[in-house]
């Protein structure tokens, strides 16, 4: 069945409809969640969590709108609030001696981390990052939503946006140099 | 910069990071109880048959106000005394005539023999206020 069809559906209180809405979206969720989150569990409560608040506000949704930014503007506002709620109960901040103690790639080593690594890599080096620029940077480099999308999910102008990815991209390489000496360097250099 | 690896570029697969499909074991049901137990904690105050009922009593709740109105309001009114009706614009209506000595005309005696009170009306409607002068020989300035 065609989206819209079934958003109209579930809008009327049907949870099959919404079933299968969640089915459609719950993996792009999951990913935002988890890349503003930090961690695989947090990831998948913040999903539930949206889909629970999509049920209680889709009658709010009008048809012509962005589905996918009315989405991800709950899945954004869920997960900062959820990584606050973290910061509060255990009143730990970024931790850079922590993250000193990670393990660094063997030298010489393939400079192409496994996905499972890049995940680990991402969730220490963007401890860094503020909770706005994490998901401008989530949002328009790796789930490549344009940026005019992005500044309607996160409600600001685009060239704020524009500056937090910036932003975000300059602390995440000075992370990765510090931290990540092979994964920092570019292709160029790694050929010298 | 120009050396350094983008970490746009580094981190773009990210977007291919998927959960194994056993992530999703128990994710609906879970959605599903915390919609009905959201449902159960945020019910609506006004339900249809509270509504209903509220809508075929407010004939006579009105009513009723209506009642108390007429009972309350105008028995009072009757018992208050009467303005004097004044032609407008008040101000003028207050000011002596030219022969009653050039004085504004008395609204109230008071106690002493001498003394007097001029209210003048200024104004209209909700600007309107009066301005008050009490008047006698005793006062001492």
């Amino acid at each position: 069945m065609e989206e819209r069809e079934l958003i109209r559906q579930a809008q009327a209180g049907d949870l099959q409809a919404f079933e299968q809405l969640v089915r459609g979206w719950r993996e792009q969720v999951f990913r935002i969640a988890r890349q503003i989150v930090g961690e695989e569990e947090g990831a998948k409560d913040v999903a539930q969590l949206v889909f629970i608040r999509l049920w209680q506000v889709l009658r709010r949704y009008r048809e012509g709108g962005s589905f996918a930014a009315y989405l991800h503007r709950i899945t954004v506002n869920l997960a900062i609030d959820f990584c606050r709620e973290q910061a509060r109960s255990t009143a730990e901040s970024w931790d850079p001696a922590g993250m000193d103690t990670l393990p660094s790639p063997a030298p010489g080593g393939d400079a192409s981390p496994s996905l499972g690594e890049l995940q680990k890599i991402f969730e220490v080096v963007s401890r860094r990052l503020s909770p706005k620029q994490r998901a401008a940077f989530v949002l328009r480099e790796i789930e490549g939503i344009p940026t005019e999308e992005v500044s309607e999910i996160l409600g600001m102008r685009q060239s704020t946006i524009r500056t937090h990815v910036q932003e975000a991209r300059r602390i995440l390489q000075e992370a990765l140099r510090r931290h990540y000496p092979e994964y920092a360097r570019g292709s160029e250099d790694k050929q010298r | 910069m120009k050396d350094m690896r983008d970490p746009s570029d580094f981190f773009r697969a990210l977007k291919e990071a998927n959960p194994p499909e056993e992530t999703w074991a128990g994710f609906w049901p879970s959605v599903r109880a915390g919609i009905r137990e959201a449902e159960l904690t945020r019910r609506p105050i006004l339900t249809p048959a509270r509504a209903l009922l509220l809508g075929s009593s407010a004939g006579v709740m009105v009513a009723a106000a209506i009642l108390v109105l007429a009972f309350l309001v105008v028995p009072a009114l009757r018992m208050s005394p009467q303005p004097a009706s004044l032609p407008a614009p008040a101000l003028q209506a207050s000011l002596p005539h030219p022969e009653e000595n050039n004085f504004p005309p008395v609204l109230e005696e008071l106690g002493s023999a001498t003394a007097r009170v001029y209210t003048f009306h200024v104004g209209e409607k909700s600007d309107a206020t009066d301005v008050i002068f009490i008047v006698d020989e005793s006062i001492d300035l």
